[in-house]
């Protein structure tokens, strides 16, 4: 992963760590400026060995947090990583005609003007290699064992350029195999192919680079790097009708398969010069490869973090609330050390010692068990790209570099000593005597001018922030901007003498209003704004849901209580219990608030997660949507095409011609994309040429249709009819939204139109053919639904195609209906076989659609297991008020059992008080979530069209949460309870 | 021979034979109390009085369940209590006992009228009628308007009222007092003092008194004067000192 939120991960880490040496520096200073003070700050860790243990686990959450989303993004980036060496070896450039993906028979070039290249680029010391080849892919086939590799492929090389390159190495004995030693028709077959074809050295291979087959025989197994077979390039030359032609030139820069690539900028820049006046392009592949890597990385751990901001958040609450309860406890140490003559600065810092030392360990043990989570988490990963069908050779292999881990360390570490900094300010304000008899504090003055100039300056910031938004269209400001003026204005309320409870209904009731009004009257109100918004408006949502909810709840739940005291009254045994635990956590409102917040946070993202992967599964129902109707794709081999491919199976004694039906074709050439009459750079992407039978035969939806047509069908009909007439995919249609990462894919980009709309004005793109470099104006008149999983590019009739360049690829790719009695993976097995010369190779699309669902709720699970974690902290907070409660709660403990409290009701108190915050964070947490839902469903619903996706609550999940996450904190709290049954009621009543 | 133990019969609420106590902190072994015997009758006040360390607290612990003891025998009302398990000891203290504390050791999270309310709670009065129980124990002590103040809200003498009308609420046969006047400036201790006498009275409530303070004392209708874990001396309020 080289970088998170587009900042390079060095300079992060650097940052942290400067950050980190300043605050250890600071620490070191004042402990040998004041070693007193130090020596008080330290001795209070072995002090309550059991409560420092809580500390350091509670204050590890966020840094484990951290750690883990950067150990997954480590993976991914290492894991693409590994398989693009693997795949590529020492290869870091490629000179190729720009046709190279699709009609290979027309990308060759003279192997003399390889060769001078070779010559120029030889004695650079950059350069290590430079090889001329030739590389196709094509169909084998075993005629005697029936078996066939849909598209092998296949490199010619000159033995001497083969023995530098160290390739191709026995399967066995790993010695290198010299090309030399092939004589005419002979190969060397990779143990991969061999397994597949079953072949054995000396058997005999079928290759079809043309309608007819080349009988090739096996003269040894190499070991598997990327290539099929292994040919001598002047055999190969003579074998295809290429002599003296090459269609790549192979480069590999000095270093190994991954330093090397850090030269290819500068070999690039020797070779553009080389290939002027040529159709020839280099492109930098291993480089290329390894920034996908990277990116992918980086957007995963993006991902995470923006998920794991929930329980981040929740974790610095907990932080927050470890040292506050810290300070309570010691609130009578403080006062004297006041009264004889500490400054309150002093006390800050003897917090801030013992808190850096807490800090230390909890982060390195945070960052280490972060590590093992992320490594649970990868494992989750393997198995979710197992099934999403990745492919053999990519595999999921572990990775956390040491600098993730640093900054994980840092990062935690800093932002845990921030929380500690603020908290010890907060709990150095007191009152010498009241904290020496441990009398509590009275509120902060509501009517100090400290208050009403925050209060004021939050208004003020909310309206520059949601003028900010209003203008610039932007939903985070205007949201958040608004917030601000509903915070701010309820506390000038307050300053001015509102009661509390008031004063935090009205701004909490107004923060729930304003985050859960539906889309439909900002549309009513603003209709001319369309707002654009990223995943951070998920994040924002979520606190200010919570923040309101709580005020709201903490300012009026005694009503609540008071209903289920009634209710309850008639148990008599259990009255004076209920009364006790209801009691204790309306009077520590701040405690309870911040507890309520953190449970509330984190069971929020989890539900709201539960119900969107709902809202998807639904999604993945809508198969017609998904298919256009076809059951079975087939593609095959552009070196011997079907040209007909319903004649071809009416002719084919092995199949039933009744069991393929609608057979529509679709031919596939790289083009050069650029909207007409601009001057912006060409971008590469996939023109589709789709026959006749396609467009009338596929039902495909359109998600924006232009203005003048009706229907889907309409625009289709004038695909078909009209030469010039495209739709497109929905990939390059840019969304007010952003939502989601794209990785890879083209840069090209229609403009005039947004995923969000629902109708377009045509629009007019250039696109140009490689080969002739011959230009057509297509106009686009429709936005492909992008439910349609099956569709990638551009699409025009075959006509229009054939407009474009007059040698246009026939069609390789075919989709077909197959009848209800008909079995789909008997009918597409039986193609395969029937088509096995034309490297036929099949998909039955009910299961991809199938191994796309599970992979995407596999890795949706992963999500809300991630976020799950957060869960950790609500319950480590629980953990630590109960057991404080203990402590600070002894002599009150000693009052109940005199008049009367049984050890039982003792205990059944503190587990009913912590049962108590536990649920009402919990159900809080699981309202919002479903709230929120509720709209996000309707933007689904509304926004992709899903019929069926209405919002639905999944019991059993939900259900689930709220079991795990009570039953784990009724856990927690069961020892803090039993310690307090064990209280002796006249040593409490003497404890002072 | 006459059966002492029947306090029908000899009109005793507490007979303490040889009450032996002993701490153990670490390696130290501390002896409370080492034989203490005591009696008290239906009715009386009882004020256990002596230096700091002497016992008087450990005394008062043992002798209303809240402590065990070492050795010895306490009878209360007929009952051993020094045998219960301390879930039997636990509902005696709730149906026949009141305490009242120098720190008033009131609950800070419930309102004046709830602290009072709670010991009916326990021993399983119904919430209405405990309310209204709470309530007129309030109005006895003086705080009828005061029902739904946080201790925190009150005065010490105020929350030491409310700390004996929760120990009274139960109509308790014994109400143990430690300290009730430590916390108190010299007009309200008065008033305190008063209030005991009167409801002692009126209802004719055992009251056993821990107490540093001689004005206290001679407000009790006997002494009880400790040193070193035992009774020194007892004085009846009459003029007659017996020695132990």
């Amino acid at each position: 992963m080289e970088n998170l939120f587009g900042i390079d991960m060095t300079t992060i880490a650097w940052v942290m760590s400067g950050l980190f040496a300043g605050v250890v520096l600071i620490v070191i200073a004042l402990a040998l400026k004041n070693r007193v003070l130090f020596a008080m700050g330290a001795r209070n860790l072995p002090r309550r060995k059991q409560e420092t243990i809580l500390i350091i686990l509670g204050l590890m959450l966020a840094t484990m947090i951290t750690s883990a989303a950067f150990g997954t993004g480590d993976t991914i980036t290492h894991s693409i990583r590994t398989s693009a060496v693997n795949s590529l070896g020492e290869i870091d450039l490629v000179i190729q005609a720009p046709l190279s993906d699709a009609t290979e028979t027309d990308d060759f070039f003279a192997e003399s003007q390889a060769q001078a290249i070779k010559d120029e680029l030889t004695g650079q010391d950059i350069v290590e290699s430079v090889i001329p080849a030739i590389v196709i892919d094509a169909p084998l086939v075993s005629p005697s064992a029936r078996l066939s590799v849909p598209s092998a492929e296949f490199a010619g090389i000159s033995p001497d350029d083969a023995a530098a390159f160290s390739i191709p190495r026995d399967a066995v004995t790993e010695e290198l195999l010299d090309l030399s030693d092939l004589a005419p028709g002979e190969v060397y077959l990779s143990d991969g192919a061999a397994d597949e074809l079953n072949a054995v050295a000396g058997d005999r291979l079928d290759l079809y680079t043309d309608v007819t087959p080349t009988t090739l025989t096996v003269k040894g197994i190499h070991e598997d790097d990327g290539t099929d077979l292994y040919f001598a390039l002047d055999h190969l030359q003579g074998l295809i009708g290429r002599d003296g032609e090459v269609n790549r030139v192979f480069i590999s820069n000095v270093g190994g398969p991954v330093e090397g690539a850090e030269h290819s900028d500068a070999v690039e820049a020797l070779i553009i010069p080389l290939l002027e006046g040529t159709t020839l392009e280099v492109e930098p592949i291993k480089k290329d490869v390894l920034e996908i890597a990277d990116t992918a990385g980086s957007a995963f751990v993006s991902i995470f973090v923006l998920f794991g901001l929930f329980s981040i958040a929740a974790g610095m609450l907990l932080i927050f609330l470890i040292f506050v309860m810290l300070a309570a406890e010691r609130k009578p140490e403080m006062g004297m050390a006041r009264a004889v003559g500490m400054q309150r600065r002093h006390l800050v810092q003897t917090f801030l010692m013992e808190g850096a030392i807490y800090d230390l360990i909890a982060a390195a043990v945070g960052a280490a068990l972060g590590i093992l989570v992320s490594l649970a988490l990868v494992r989750v990963m393997a198995v979710a790209f197992g099934q999403g069908g990745a492919g053999d050779d990519f595999m999921i292999t572990f990775r956390i570099e040491p600098r993730s881990v640093l900054v994980a360390y840092t990062v935690g570490m800093v932002l845990t000593f921030i929380v500690v900094t603020i908290s010890a300010w907060r709990v150095s304000v007191l009152n010498i005597v009241r904290a020496i008899r441990d009398l509590p504090e009275p509120r902060l003055s509501r009517h100090s001018r400290r208050a009403l100039i925050f209060s004021v300056l939050a208004i003020v910031l909310g309206v520059v922030m949601t003028w900010h938004g209003f203008s610039q269209e932007t939903l985070f400001t205007f949201m958040g901007g608004v917030s601000l003026v509903i915070i701010g204005g309820g506390l000038v309320l307050r300053r001015f003498g509102a009661p509390d409870r008031a004063v935090y209904t009205i701004a909490g009731v107004g923060l729930l209003v304003w985050w859960l009004l539906p889309a439909d009257v900002f549309e009513l109100v603003l209709p001319d704004i369309e707002f654009s918004q990223g995943i951070e408006i998920f994040f924002l949502s979520g606190i200010m849901l919570v923040a309101g909810a709580v005020w709201t709840l903490m300012y009026n739940v005694d009503v609540l209580i008071g209903v289920i005291i009634r209710i309850l009254r008639s148990s008599r045994s259990l009255a004076p219990i209920l009364k006790m635990a209801a009691s204790f956590p309306l009077y520590s409102r701040f405690r309870t608030g911040l507890t309520l917040a953190m449970f509330a946070l984190v069971v929020f993202t989890m539900i709201f997660m539960a119900v969107i992967i709902d809202v998807n599964s639904v999604i993945f129902a809508q198969r017609d949507r998904i298919t256009g109707g076809a059951d079975i794709s087939a593609n095959v081999s552009l070196n011997n095409p079907i040209p007909d491919l319903r004649t071809a199976i009416d002719a084919s004694p092995d199949l039933n011609p009744n069991d393929y039906l609608r057979i529509g074709g679709v031919s596939f050439m790289p083009a050069q994309f650029r909207l007409a009459d601009t001057d912006d750079e060409q971008s590469r992407w996939g023109l589709r040429g789709a026959d006749d039978d396609y467009i009338t035969g596929r039902d495909l939806g359109m998600r924006i249709i232009a203005e003048g047509y009706a229907d889907s069908d309409a625009v289709w009909d004038a695909v078909r009819t009209t030469p010039g007439m495209a739709v497109v995919d929905s990939s390059v249609v840019p969304s007010r939204n952003n939502f989601s990462v794209n990785i890879g894919g083209t840069e090209f980009r229609l403009e005039g139109v947004f995923l969000e709309d629902e109708t377009m004005q045509p629009i007019r793109v250039e696109v140009a053919d490689y080969s002739t470099g011959r230009t057509m104006t297509m106009t686009v008149i429709g936005v492909i639904d992008d439910l349609s999983f099956f569709t990638f590019g551009m699409y025009v009739s075959q006509q229009t195609m054939t407009q474009l360049t007059p040698t246009a690829p026939p069609p390789t790719q075919f989709f077909m209906e197959t009848p209800e009695s008909t079995d789909d993976e008997s009918a597409a097995k039986a193609l395969e076989s029937a088509f096995l010369e034309h490297g036929m190779q099949t998909q039955v699309l009910d299961d991809v659609i199938e191994e796309q669902q599970a992979s995407n709720r596999t890795i949706n699970s992963l999500f809300q297991g991630f976020m799950g974690l957060g869960l950790l902290v609500g319950i480590a907070a629980l953990g630590v008020i109960s057991a404080r409660a203990v402590v600070e709660r002894r002599r009150q403990i000693g009052a109940l059992r005199a008049i009367g409290f049984r050890r039982g009701m003792v205990q059944m108190t503190f587990l009913l008080e912590s049962s108590f915050i536990a649920m009402l964070g919990i159900l809080l947490g699981v309202a919002l979530g479903l709230a929120l839902s509720i709209q996000v469903t309707g933007y689904i619903v509304e926004d992709l069209g899903v019929q069926g996706a209405s919002f639905n609550i999944p019991w059993l999940t939900v259900a689930l949460i709220i079991v795990i996450a009570y039953v784990a904190s009724l856990l927690t709290t069961a020892y803090p309870a039993w310690q307090a049954s064990r209280v002796y009621p006249s040593e409490a009543l003497r404890y002072e | 021979m006459q059966d002492n133990s029947d306090p029908q019969i000899n009109g005793r609420v507490v007979e303490a034979t040889d009450i032996h106590k002993t701490y153990h902190t670490g390696a130290v072994e501390v002896h409370a109390l080492r034989g203490v015997d005591l009696h008290v009758q239906k009715g009386e006040k009882v004020a256990i009085m002596g230096p700091s360390g002497c016992g008087k607290t450990t005394l008062l612990n043992c002798l209303s369940g809240l402590d065990d003891i070492s050795s010895g025998e306490i009878i209360v009302e007929g009952m051993p209590i020094h045998t219960l398990s301390d879930r039997a000891r636990t509902d005696y203290r709730a149906r026949r006992m009141g305490f009242v504390f120098q720190a008033f050791n009131l609950l800070p999270v419930l309102s004046a009228s709830e602290n009072v309310e709670l010991p009916l709670l326990v021993s399983g009065t119904r919430s209405t009628e405990a309310r209204r129980r709470a309530a007129e124990a309030l109005d006895l002590v003086g705080l009828g308007d005061q029902l739904h103040r946080r201790p925190l809200e009150l005065s010490g003498g105020q929350q030491q009222r409310v700390a004996i009308a929760r120990a009274l609420v139960n109509d308790p046969a014994l109400v143990w007092a430690d300290e009730p006047t430590g916390n108190l400036d010299s007009e309200t201790t008065a008033d305190i003092m008063d209030l005991l006498e009167r409801l002692n009275r009126e209802n004719s409530t055992t009251f056993i008194l821990v107490t540093h303070t001689p004005e206290v004392g001679q407000r009790a209708d006997r002494i009880v004067h400790m040193r070193d874990g035992l009774i020194e001396r007892e004085e009846l309020l009459t003029g007659i000192t017996t020695s132990s």
